[in-house]
């Protein structure tokens, strides 16, 4: 037997994908439309498996070749699995109420009221919208205007992270310290949105700024900032060779400052 | 296809044609669907393989041979000394030969790996063919899967009006 470690030059869509379905739900039904003389199409098990790796733009044009097709690429199983190029922006209505703007036309998978966070909060303040994840504020009780979550969330995959609150051990002493999280700002890396940071300048006038990484899902401390900490940053910020790139707005003037992880 | 050797615990597949193949247990368990057989201990001394075909089968095994992970003595000796860039390379070139084959034997093959559930399997499969199709016009697609327009013009005017965006 020839042994062989793995093989990673197959491309994948989704890792994480379930176990795929038994073949053929309906294909009793299709053998009855199409006469058997018919030369090899394709049996709707292997349709569904190539139909559920396809982008949603191409589903939504697929639904044109046949009515067996439009069945199988309006099938919600289907539709979840597909990946979706979503253009368009989030902006707020008059009554205050959010709303997704769809640039690429037809109707996007995305709901503006995100449900997905509704049962734990009351109240959601979108503060920052970059590419594929929201930065958001969110509050529990309207009433209790003080107690408030920092989330970051993919409204298309539905998947949100609550960043924790700011606390370390001061590498000095060794004594826990803890800050308020005020003015985080959300930055990844546009080919994989899900590596995310968030960096969170201080009110307090220390050396430092603390970053939070999805990789260790914990806030640390970045150091050697000097008068450079002050918050007058811009949420234009670019991940780009794994390093941060920010507008920095100081005293003597704008500068694009670049952190590196 | 598999001999036996020494130490290494052989599963026996059937297909519905009658035909019987030996294969290491650790082969037989690159499907997800026999692990969980073997793991159940459904499997004595023979699984049967409904729906698939002695000749797709063949197929199927000759693919998890390859690509079973490296185990044992001379599996390690040789990984040792070939770096895993150049095993990945060697895998590509030999999947990339492998699904040369017609159309209604990678639908077969698409079906079977979607029934044992063999991801790898299943995504170079359906992969191959969305490679092909993904860029193709409708028409195109239809003669390529033998698929047949049963839309009435006015049909599929309104269907295509309704997705236009897709086309864009």
């Amino acid at each position: 037997m020839a042994a062989r470690g793995r093989s990673r030059a197959i491309r994948r869509r989704d890792d994480s994908r379930p176990a795929p379905p038994f073949p053929a739900v309906a294909s009793q039904k299709r053998r009855q439309m199409q006469p058997a003389a018919e030369v090899v199409s394709v049996p709707e098990g292997p349709l569904v498996e190539i139909l559920a790796r396809l982008p949603y733009r191409s589903l939504c044009r697929f639904k044109c070749v046949s009515k067996q097709w439009r069945v199988l690429c309006s099938d919600p199983s289907i539709v979840k699995r597909a990946t979706q190029t979503l253009s368009g922006f989030f902006q707020y209505g008059p009554a205050g109420s959010l709303g997704f703007s769809n640039l690429s036309g037809g109707r996007p998978l995305v709901d503006a009221s995100l449900p997905f966070l509704r049962p734990r909060y009351q109240r959601i303040n979108i503060e920052q919208c970059s590419t594929s994840l929201l930065l958001c504020k969110c509050w529990k009780l309207e009433s209790e205007k003080d107690k408030f979550d920092f989330i970051v969330c993919n409204p298309m995959t539905e998947q949100w992270t609550v960043l924790p609150p700011i606390e370390w051990l001061d590498q000095d002493n060794g004594e826990p310290e803890s800050f308020e999280l005020n003015y985080p700002f959300l930055v990844f890396d546009l080919s994989v949105p899900s590596r995310f940071v968030v960096f969170a300048p201080l009110w307090e006038s220390i050396d430092v700024v603390p970053i939070y990484s999805w990789e260790t899902g914990q806030w640390t401390p970045s150091t050697g900032w000097g008068h450079r900490r002050n918050r007058a940053v811009s949420a234009e910020c670019v991940f780009l060779n794994g390093m941060i790139h920010f507008l920095h707005l100081l005293f003597h003037g704008t500068f694009i400052t670049i952190l590196d992880l | 296809m598999a001999t036996r050797e020494a130490g290494k615990k052989m599963i026996m597949l059937k297909s519905p044609d009658g035909m019987e193949f030996e294969v290491e247990e650790a082969v037989a368990m690159e499907s997800q669907t026999i692990r969980k057989m073997i793991e159940d201990d459904c499997a004595d001394t023979a699984i049967l393989i409904p729906n698939i075909n002695s000749k797709i089968l063949s197929r199927v095994i000759e693919y998890c041979n390859k690509h079973v992970p490296t185990t044992g003595a001379t599996g390690a000796a040789a990984s040792d000394t070939v770096a895993p860039a150049a095993l990945a390379e060697d895998l590509k070139i030999w999947d990339a030969e492998f699904i040369k084959v017609n159309r209604a034997t990678r639908f077969d093959l698409i079906q079977a790996a979607s029934y044992l559930n063999i991801k790898g399997l299943l995504d170079l499969t359906s992969q191959t063919t969305i490679d092909t199709i993904s860029d193709n016009s409708l028409e195109e697609i239809r003669s390529f899967l033998s698929t047949k327009n049963d839309y009435l013009p006015e049909e599929e005017q309104t269907i295509r009006r309704e997705n236009q965006w897709a086309f864009q």
